[in-house]
């Protein structure tokens, strides 16, 4: 039965949260509650971009069309948007960082948003071309059908004087 | 400093450090795929001025603000606007460029 299941794992997780609140009782017994939850926190923080950084070094996270469309060319749009968001949020590192104590910024400037505007809405117009190209390749009356019950078309069987090559 | 904070800033330049250091490694051995990001797409081996145009655009308003931001980091450099416009600008003749490419093989 679905309940019985639903009711099983729903116990588990209860027993779970329990031990995990009677844990940090005692531990906030011997110690400051708030370190401990600091503590938890950075190192989960850690551990998942540990994680991260191991499944991209060992190419378990494929990185070879990080810049690329479908067509597998490389996008200029990617490019610019990839070279911002990094500077920008190594930047608001830097500046929490820099404030003694750690401080996050009191205002962020209408120019640093609006470069970052400009780069992601440059990236989105690059797309909705794209797509408008790869739909106005695909002319239904371009279609071969082959005999079978149950032709495929594919944009590139569809039109194949058109360029597929010009994304990005 | 707590302790939790001084750890915390360390995992953080770490991890910003190693990712940058795979990407760029990556881009600079070829494992990421850049064919065709400065040509024509339409035009075989053919350099596109559009986008190096844009490219250079980025990399120098890029440039400019990791200037501002190294002479004060501890606040969000104040960008000229003409920095800001030239910026626009940029991105917009690339999209138009994109554009009348898609006008041109649409006719």
């Amino acid at each position: 039965m679905d309940w019985l299941k639903l009711v099983k794992e729903m116990m588990i997780v209860l027993f779970i949260g329990l031990g995990q609140l009677v844990l940090l009782y005692y531990i906030g017994s011997l110690m400051d509650i708030k370190m401990v939850m600091e503590w938890i926190v950075v190192l989960f923080i850690g551990l998942v971009g540990l994680i991260v950084l191991y499944r991209m070094a060992s190419g378990k996270i494929d990185l070879q069309y990080l810049l690329s469309e479908e067509n597998t060319h490389a996008s200029m749009s990617r490019f610019q948007l990839l070279i911002f968001t990094f500077i920008i949020s190594v930047s608001l590192f830097l500046i929490i960082i820099s404030n003694t104590p750690l401080d996050f910024p009191k205002n962020i400037p209408g120019a640093i948003l609006s470069l970052l505007g400009i780069s992601g809405g440059s990236y989105i117009a690059a797309k909705g071309i794209q797509a408008n190209k790869e739909i106005s390749n695909f002319n239904p009356k371009n279609v071969q059908t082959t005999g079978s019950p149950d032709p495929v078309a594919t944009p590139a069987a569809a039109d194949p004087d058109s360029d597929q090559s010009d994304k990005g | 400093m707590p302790y939790v904070a001084k750890f915390m800033i360390i995992e953080i330049w770490f991890l910003l450090i190693v990712m940058a250091a795979i990407i760029i490694s990556r881009l600079i051995t070829g494992r990421i795929n850049l064919k065709g990001l400065l040509h024509e797409k339409n035009i075989a081996n053919k350099f596109s001025p559009v986008r190096i145009q844009l490219l250079s655009v980025s990399v120098a308003v890029a440039l400019y603000y990791l200037f501002k931001l190294y002479k004060d980091p501890t606040r969000f450099p104040m960008v000229n606007k003409n920095v800001v416009l030239l910026f626009g600008v940029s991105n917009l003749v690339y999209i138009a460029g994109k554009y009348w490419a898609l006008c041109r093989t649409k006719m």
